[in-house]
């Protein structure tokens, strides 16, 4: 698993375990030049002139020759995504002719279920009612052994193997996750272990991915998923908004949430698992929460730099004027939150609008563009960096959180969310605090 | 009239270039003619005076692409009097519009919400918004010079050097043998700062009596997008058209 394939959108690591080793069309041009401009593109557009201390002559010159004897399109991905994974930064990928044409044909159907690395081992974090999953009886905190004919050792081992900064931890989930997608119909063998440390294994069939389709260009189809609610916690009203991946199509959804819960003490913002996606999205999202001019960081390409500037939202989407919201915001995030999650996290939580809970996020931060291969295929690269206000640099680094919260085993099996709840009892202290304050202002 | 393609590209997040008109106010270098004379060519070649001033409104439907993303959208842009309304549509992003009503430079943008545009942003859209600007360069263009004979987008071009009354340096590029705009090189305001863009216009037809680009391709950032016009008319606009939405009314308070 490349660290760069699920940098920015998660079917991307899909893509990369359903290529097809088929050979060459005959009517496509020689690999090499594909080879040869896959290589221009990043020469011309990588925003460091230093391929990050990589000497990007001398890997052309030892990978040219690997290009010129493939024979199969399979052979020649390895070779390209090979010379991406020098440059060792996320947001280069190769991304295949028949998922960016096409609707996916084989990584459109999921299990209902969710993982992570949870104590050393692949933990299931959440199963959807009425999915495969849970008519399975499957239940969060059951460990993922085996999922087919891969261990999670397998993917542990893989993991290691790669080459980015990302965590092994990390790693291994995204191909635990990659491994349980398929075809719709499709059926998969779960070894797992249960509450009681008893294996069991399971038949699962694949439904087709319950999220909304949404294709944007060259990229795979995402299936997105949202959820918008009211939560209450010690008496507090705390507005929740989730989603899995920042694509305009849900803004009016996440415009319409913030304007039913605006008169809520609280909002919590979870973007765990969350890979990215529309960068400038986030600068509308966040001036649902900042009134006053500002940034999230800017980003800086060849000769041009651009600013993620906030846009406080000051019309509500009936057209209505409104304050944005100016309560307590908590934001969640997890190894699998990158890239635009990043940026709205990060961005958020160093000018002092946000409290960050959960754990330290991808560390998958550049902004990136997509040409189209003679080959077929889609290369997708950074074209720029990313640095939060006041320079930190989040590529490499990630979001860390302000409270750290460690998720349990024990936790998932009592059917606990600490992340959530402790980003709900730090909202329901703002209020309170609040309370006294407005109490003590009253008397006086 | 260059403006009309290259102001839809300067509305979408990349931006682009905007070919503001020329006047004569610095002598050109020895050999080469003057962006005076540049400028009346140009005039003539994009069909005369006469002919552009009886154009005060327009409207044209069109493509937007960004061909290396496999990105394809429609636009539409409605233009009159000093007012804009432009309308792009794109599958997977949604509906981008931008207006100016002749006081008031807006945005509704699907990934970042309503917002105004003031400053360089402004000073832009005005001067996009301006269909007779062509006629009347000086109430833009503090000076210019024709700086050199060149190549540009596979033409022999002459490059004039362009001094706006607000301080903006930027290069435009007459076609040596047509004398028709091909292109600039420009920083292009948008909501997010300015941006480096080199636009090239790859094709001219006639409307009307008037020469008006209907192809250009932008690179900006390594992205080239393309706008291809479809359909073009010089016709009355309906004053309504340029009404700001309730979401702009509620933000300037009218």
């Amino acid at each position: 698993m490349k660290k760069s394939k699920d940098a920015l959108f998660a079917p991307l690591a899909v893509a990369a375990l359903l290529a097809a080793a088929a050979p060459l069309p005959a009517q496509t041009p020689p690999a090499v030049v594909t080879f040869d401009s896959a290589w221009k593109i990043i020469n011309d557009t990588h925003f460091d002139t230093t391929f990050n201390g990589v000497d990007w002559r001398r890997v052309r010159d030892e990978l040219r020759p690997k290009a010129e004897a493939a024979t199969t399109n399979d052979q020649l991905r390895a070779v390209l995504t090979e010379m991406l994974q020098r440059l060792k930064q996320s947001h280069f990928s190769i991304i295949p002719q028949q998922l960016a044409e096409d609707a996916p044909t084989g990584g459109a159907g999921d299990l209902g279920l969710d993982v992570r690395w949870v104590q050393n081992a692949i933990v299931v974090t959440r199963v959807d009612a009425g999915s495969p999953a849970a008519d399975a009886g499957i239940k969060t905190g059951w460990i993922i052994r085996q999922v087919g004919e891969h261990t999670v050792d397998s993917m542990v081992a893989r993991a290691r193997r790669d080459p980015s900064h990302r965590s092994m931890e990390a790693v291994t989930a995204s191909i635990a996750k990659a491994r349980m997608s398929g075809a719709p119909g499709s059926n998969v063998e779960l070894k797992l272990l249960d509450a009681g440390n008893r294996t069991v294994t399971r038949v699962l069939t694949r439904r087709q991915d319950a999220g909304t389709p949404l294709k944007l260009g060259n990229l795979p189809t995402f299936y997105s998923r949202f959820d918008a609610r009211q939560l209450m916690h010690e008496g507090v009203r705390i507005g929740l908004i989730s989603f899995n991946v920042w694509m305009t199509p849900l803004t009016v959804r996440i415009d319409s949430a913030v304007d039913r819960y605006r008169t809520t003490q609280g909002f919590i913002i979870d973007l765990r698992g969350n890979p990215g996606g529309v960068g400038f999205m986030s600068t509308g999202v966040a001036g649902h929460f900042v009134d006053t001019a500002n940034v999230l960081g800017t980003m800086s390409s060849r000769g041009s730099r651009l600013e993620f500037r906030i846009n406080p939202r000051r019309v509500s989407i009936n057209g209505e004027r409104v304050v944005p919201f100016s309560g307590p915001v908590a934001i969640l995030t997890d190894e699998l939150s990158g890239s635009t999650s990043e940026v709205f996290a990060g961005g958020m939580q160093t000018i002092g609008r946000v409290r960050v809970f959960g754990s330290r996020s991808m560390g998958a931060v550049l902004p990136a563009a997509m040409n189209k291969l003679p080959s077929g295929d889609v290369l997708y690269h950074a074209i720029a960096d990313f640095v939060l206000p006041g320079g930190t640099l989040l590529e490499g680094r990630g979001v860390v959180p302000d409270e750290q919260v460690e998720v349990k085993r024990a936790d998932l099996l009592a059917g606990r969310d600490p992340v959530l709840d402790a980003a709900q009892r730090w909202i329901a202290a703002q209020a309170r605090a609040q309370r006294r304050t407005t109490t003590t202002e009253n008397k006086q | 009239m260059s403006q009309i393609v290259t102001r839809t590209v300067r509305l979408l997040a990349l931006g682009a270039i905007i070919a503001a008109p020329v006047s004569a106010q610095q002598p050109a270098a020895a050999s080469l003619p003057s962006a005076q004379d540049l400028h009346a060519l140009y005039v003539k070649a994009m069909g005369g005076a006469d002919v552009i001033k009886k154009h005060a409104s327009m409207h044209f439907t069109g493509k937007f692409e960004v061909p290396a993303a496999g990105m394809s959208g429609n636009v539409e842009s409605w233009n009159s009097d000093g007012k804009l309304l432009t309308v792009i549509e794109f599958p997977g992003i949604g509906q981008i519009r931008t207006g100016f009503d002749g006081i008031t430079a807006w945005q509704i943008h699907p990934a970042q919400g309503p917002m105004l545009l003031t400053g360089k942003q402004l000073d832009q859209i005005k001067q996009q918004s301006d269909l007779q600007a062509v006629l009347t360069p000086d109430k833009y263009v503090k000076t210019r010079e024709t700086v050199e004979k060149t190549s540009f987008g596979g033409k022999d071009a002459y490059k004039v050097k362009i001094v706006l009354h607000n301080g903006e340096e930027y290069f435009e590029f007459y076609d040596v043998s047509t004398a028709l705009n091909i292109g600039s090189i420009r920083k292009t305001e948008t909501p997010m700062g300015a941006i480096d863009a080199t636009s090239i216009i790859t094709e001219y037809k006639t409307f009307d009596g008037q020469q008006v680009p209907t192809q250009m391709k932008q690179s900006a950032m390594g992205v080239e997008q393309v706008v291809s016009v479809t359909n073009m008319m010089f016709m009355p606009v309906d004053k309504a058209t340029f009404d700001l939405p309730k979401e702009i009314k509620a933000l300037t308070g009218k």
